[in-house]
C-alpha cells in the first residue's frame, strides 16, 4: 500500500514537472494576470499597463492589470506569493515591497527570498533631493550647513513611514550628520503642494512626480540620490558628488512571480520585457516620465534584491523605524 | 483677447465629429455608472483605460473626463428616486430629493438637480478656462492649518444636519470619528483598531460604509413593509410630478444653486475633500440661511439645488490642480494623470503651453459634455422613473448586485464585500434606534482629516498653536466655526433662561 501511494506521488510529481516543461514552451497560452499592489494611476500602474500592452501585442494573449491595493503593497504581494508558480500570476513589485517592507513591518506576510521568483526589472526611478526655493541653499553643502545652524531644524515631508521619501531622507540625515523634523503625509499627492508653498522645506521625491516643478522653478533640486546623474537634468550632481557619500536610493520597479517558477518561463518573460524596454518608443515614453529603463538578467536581478534588502534592513534596524500592519 | 482665442481653439478641437461622439459616449457611460450604486467613475475609468490606447490623447481624455462628470449627474437620480445614492457625492441629495419624490415631486427634484448641475458646470468650466493658474495657487496655499480649521467648521456644522434628536446626532458623529480611527496612524505607523486584520490597515473604506448604510439598508428596510407598499413611487403618493418648475420653486432654487456653485468650485480645488464635502457644506449653508429650516429633510427644493450644484462644480474644478500642476486632488484625477502619461504626455504646469490643443480642447469639451448631459438627462428622467416602477422583487436584487460589484471593484477584493455586509447589520440597528447614518458617515471622513492635519500643522509649527490664528484663511474659517457654534448654542441658552424665568 505504501509503495503504491509513493508511486502515485512520484507519478504526480513527474506529471507536474512535465506540465511545467511544456508550459514553458507554450507559455503563454492563456491570459496573464499582472497584479499591481497599488491603486490605479501611479507610476507602477502606468508602467505595468505600458509593458502589459506590449506583451499583449507580442504574445496575442491578454495581459490583465489587476489593482490590489492595500497595506503598502503587501496585500497584492501576498496574493501573488500564494499563487501557482505557472507564470500566469505575476506581481509588479517596486523595490520597497521586496527590499523594505519585510524589515519595516513587524509581521511581514511573506519572505522576499522564500516566496518570490525574480523575473525582470523594468525601470529605475531616481530620487531627487529638493528644497523649497525660499531655502537659501543652492547645494547639498549649503543645505547641510543650514540644517546644522537652525536650532529647530528644517522640516522634511514624506508619503508615510517607510516610504522611499522617508527612508532616503533618513539615510541622508545619517550620512550628513544632520537632524530634520519628519512630517508624514498620506501618499505623495499632498507632499508636493506643501513643498511648493513652503510648509515643508525639504523633500526627497521620486523624479517622475517632481520633475515638472523643478523645471518650472517652483522647487529647487539640489542633487540626485543615486549612483549616476539623470539624463533629464544633466547638470544636477549626485549626492555623493556633492559631498555626502553613500546616499543611494534608486527606486526600481520589477516583475516577480511566486517561488518555484520554471526557468524557461522566467527567461521567456525576461527576454521579452528586455526587448520591449529596448524599443525606441518605450524608452522615449519612460524617459519623459523620468523613469530609466532598467534591464537585468534574472540572476543579476536576484543580486540586486539581495543587496538592496541588506542595505535598507540595516538602516531600518539601526534607526529603529517601525510600522505595523 | 487671449482667452477668447484659446476658447475658440478649444471649441475647434472639441467640435469634431470624433471628439463630439466620444464626449457623448463618455457622458453616457458616466451617467450609467453614476446611476448604478456602488459602481463609480474610478473603477470604470480604470477598466476603460486600455480601450483608449488606440485613440489620440485629447479624444481619450475627453471621454474619460465625460465619465467622471457624467457620474456626478447620474448619481443623483437613484438618490432621488430610491433613496440610494449612486455616487457618494449624492448622499446629501437623498435627504430632500427623496422626500420630494415621496411627495410626488420626483420630476421636479430631478429637473432642479440637472439644471443646477448644468449651471454649476458652465460656471466652473469658465473658471477653469479663465483662472486655472491663480486658482491652483489657492489650492497650494491651503495647507494643514487651513484643513484643520475647515474640519472644525464642518464638524460643528454636522449637528445642523440632525433632523431629530441632537444627542443622537452627536453620538453618531462620535461613532463616525471612531470608525475613522481604524487603520495605520500616519505619523507613527502604529495600527489602531485593526485587530490584526491586514486589510484594515488602510482604514475602512468610505464607499463600503456608504453603500451599507444608505444603499443596502434601504433594501432591508423596504423588505419590512408589506409587499403592496414597497413600490417606491406609487400612484397614491401623487405620481411623479410636473415637468416644469413653478415660479416659487425657481425663486427658491436659483440662489441656492449659485451659492452651491461657489462653494463647490472652491472645495473642489482642495485635495482629498471632493464632492462629498462640497455638497455637505452647501446643505448646511442652505439650511442655516433658510427662513424656515424645519422644511429641510422634508423635501426642500434648496436642499437639492445647492448640493447638486456644489458637487458638479467641485467635479469640474478638481481638474484645475491636475491640469495646471499635475497634482491629483481625487483618485479619479490620479487616473487621469496616469492616462496622460500612458499617452506620452508629462502632466504638469507645462501642459498648457506645450499641448494647448489638449488643454483647451478638454475644457471646451467639458462644457459641451455638460450640455449633452442636461439634454440627455431630461428625457432620461422618464426612463429612470419607468425603471423604478419595476417591481420591488426585480429591481432590488439588481440594485443589491450592483452594490456588490461596486464594492468589490474598490480593490478587487471580497474583503470589502464582507465588510459591507457587516455594516449592513449596523445600519439596520441604527434605523431601528432612529439614528441617522449621515452624521456617522461624515464624522468618519472628517475625523481622520482633522487629526492628521492637526498633528501635521503642530509638527510644522514646532508645537505652536498660534499658527491656526496667524494664517488668515485658517483664522476666517475658525471665526465662522465660532459663529456657527454661537448660533447653535445661543437659542438653546435663551430658551433655558426663558424657562428659568417662568419658574
Amino acid at each position: 500500500m505504501k509503495k503504491v501511494s509513493l508511486g502515485l506521488i512520484l507519478l504526480c510529481l513527474l506529471f507536474f514537472v512535465s506540465v511545467n516543461l511544456t508550459l514553458a514552451q507554450n507559455y503563454p497560452d492563456k491570459a496573464i494576470q499582472l497584479v499591481v499592489p497599488w491603486t490605479p494611476g501611479g507610476s507602477n500602474d502606468v508602467l505595468a499597463r505600458l509593458i502589459g500592452q506590449k506583451l499583449l501585442e507580442k504574445w496575442k494573449q491578454p495581459v490583465v492589470v489587476e489593482n490590489r491595493p492595500g497595506a503598502a503593497g503587501n496585500i497584492g504581494a501576498t496574493l501573488v506569493a500564494k499563487a501557482a508558480p505557472d507564470g500566469y500570476t505575476l506581481l509588479v513589485a517596486a523595490q520597497n515591497i521586496l527590499a523594505i517592507n519585510p524589515t519595516l513591518y513587524s509581521n511581514s506576510p511573506f519572505d522576499t527570498f522564500k516566496d518570490f521568483t525574480p523575473i525582470a526589472t523594468m525601470g529605475a526611478v531616481p530620487v531627487l533631493l529638493t528644497v523649497n526655493p525660499s531655502v537659501p541653499a543652492h547645494s547639498v553643502k549649503e543645505l547641510v550647513a543650514i540644517a546644522k545652524s537652525k536650532s529647530e531644524g528644517l522640516t522634511y515631508g514624506s508619503s508615510g513611514i517607510g516610504s522611499p521619501q522617508h527612508l532616503t531622507a533618513e539615510l541622508f540625515m545619517k550620512m550628513a550628520g544632520v537632524k530634520m523634523v519628519h512630517v508624514a503625509y498620506k501618499g505623495a499627492a499632498q507632499t508636493i503642494p506643501d513643498l511648493i508653498s513652503g510648509q515643508i522645506q525639504v523633500l526627497c521625491c521620486p523624479i517622475n512626480s517632481i520633475l515638472p516643478h523643478v523645471k518650472s522653478g517652483k522647487v529647487r533640486a539640489l542633487a540626485v540620490a543615486g549612483v549616476k546623474r539623470v539624463p533629464s537634468l544633466p547638470d544636477l550632481p549626485t549626492v555623493t558628488e556633492a559631498g555626502v557619500k553613500n546616499v543611494l536610493s534608486d527606486i526600481w520597479i520589477s516583475i516577480v512571480g511566486p517561488k518555484g517558477m520554471a526557468p524557461g518561463t522566467v527567461n521567456k518573460i525576461n527576454s521579452e520585457v528586455a526587448k520591449i524596454l529596448a524599443s525606441d518608443d518605450v524608452v522615449k515614453n519612460l524617459r519623459m516620465q523620468g523613469i530609466e529603463p532598467l534591464i537585468h538578467t534574472p540572476a543579476d536581478f536576484a543580486k540586486l534584491i539581495r543587496s538592496d534588502y541588506d542595505r535598507w534592513s540595516k538602516l531600518i534596524k539601526e534607526l529603529g523605524i517601525r510600522a505595523e500592519q | 483677447m487671449d482667452i477668447f482665442d484659446n476658447i475658440l481653439l478649444g471649441f475647434s478641437v472639441a467640435i469634431t465629429l470624433k471628439n463630439l461622439s466620444y464626449c457623448l459616449l463618455g457622458s453616457l457611460v458616466g451617467t450609467l455608472v453614476g446611476v448604478l450604486p456602488g459602481l463609480g467613475p474610478v473603477a470604470t475609468i480604470a477598466m476603460l483605460m486600455p480601450l483608449t490606447y488606440g485613440l489620440d490623447t485629447t479624444t481619450a481624455l475627453i471621454m474619460l473626463a465625460g465619465i467622471y462628470y457624467g457620474a456626478q449627474y447620474g448619481g443623483s437620480t437613484t438618490a432621488v428616486l430610491v433613496n440610494i445614492p449612486g455616487e457618494t457625492s449624492s448622499i446629501i441629495t437623498t435627504f430632500d430629493g427623496h422626500q420630494m419624490a415621496l411627495q410626488g415631486r420626483a420630476a421636479e427634484a430631478l429637473l432642479v438637480a440637472a439644471l443646477g448641475s448644468f449651471f454649476a458646470g458652465t460656471v466652473s468650466t469658465f473658471l477653469v478656462a479663465g483662472f486655472a493658474p491663480p486658482l491652483s495657487m489657492l489650492a497650494i496655499n491651503f495647507s494643514a492649518p487651513e484643513y484643520f480649521s475647515l474640519m472644525v467648521l464642518c464638524l460643528i456644522g454636522l449637528v445642523v444636519l440632525a433632523h431629530g434628536s441632537v444627542l443622537k446626532a452627536i453620538a453618531m458623529v462620535l461613532a463616525g470619528l471612531l470608525l475613522g480611527l481604524v487603520g495605520q496612524d500616519v505619523t507613527s505607523g502604529v495600527n489602531r483598531l485593526t485587530f490584526g486584520i491586514r486589510e484594515l490597515s488602510d482604514g475602512i473604506g468610505f464607499v463600503v460604509v456608504a453603500m451599507a448604510l444608505f444603499g443596502i439598508n434601504e433594501i432591508i428596510v423596504g423588505l419590512e413593509s408589506p409587499e403592496e407598499r414597497r413600490e417606491v413611487l406609487s400612484k397614491k403618493r401623487g405620481g411623479l410630478g410636473k415637468w416644469s418648475l413653478s415660479k416659487e420653486d425657481f425663486r427658491l432654487a436659483w440662489p441656492a444653486s449659485v451659492r452651491g456653485t461657489a462653494l463647490g468650485a472652491v472645495l473642489g480645488l482642495l485635495p482629498g475633500s471632493g464632492g462629498v464635502l462640497a455638497s455637505f457644506v452647501s446643505y448646511i449653508v442652505e439650511k442655516k440661511i433658510a427662513k424656515d429650516p424645519s422644511r429641510f429633510g422634508k423635501g426642500a427644493i434648496e436642499g437639492v439645488a445647492g448640493p447638486e450644484s456644489a458637487n458638479n462644480a467641485g467635479a469640474q474644478t478638481s481638474f484645475i490642480p491636475m491640469l495646471t500642476l499635475g497634482l491629483p486632488s481625487t483618485p479619479t484625477m490620479a487616473l487621469m494623470i496616469g492616462a496622460l502619461t500612458l499617452h506620452g504626455i508629462q502632466p504638469g504646469p507645462q501642459v498648457m503651453t506645450t499641448n494647448p490643443t489638449l488643454f483647451w480642447g478638454l475644457i471646451a469639451s467639458m462644457w459641451i459634455g455638460n450640455l449633452f448631459l442636461v439634454i440627455l438627462n431630461l428625457p432620461l428622467i422618464g426612463v429612470w422613473i419607468k425603471l423604478v416602477s419595476v417591481r420591488f422583487r426585480l429591481l432590488y436584487p439588481a440594485i443589491l448586485l450592483f452594490c456588490c460589484i461596486g464594492v468589490y471593484s474598490l480593490s478587487n477584493s471580497t474583503f470589502e464585500v464582507i465588510l459591507t455586509s457587516l455594516f449592513c447589520v449596523l445600519g439596520y440597528c441604527l434605523v431601528k434606534l432612529d439614528c441617522e447614518p449621515a452624521p456617522l458617515l461624515l464624522g468618519m471622513i472628517l475625523g481622520p482629516m482633522m487629526e492628521e492635519n492637526l498633528r501635521r500643522a503642530m509638527t510644522i509649527s514646532r508645537g505652536d498653536p498660534g499658527v491656526f490664528i496667524r494664517r488668515p484663511v485658517s483664522l476666517v474659517l475658525l471665526i465662522f466655526a465660532a459663529a456657527l457654534l454661537l448660533m447653535l448654542v445661543v437659542p438653546a441658552i435663551r430658551k433655558k433662561r426663558v424657562e428659568a424665568f417662568k419658574e
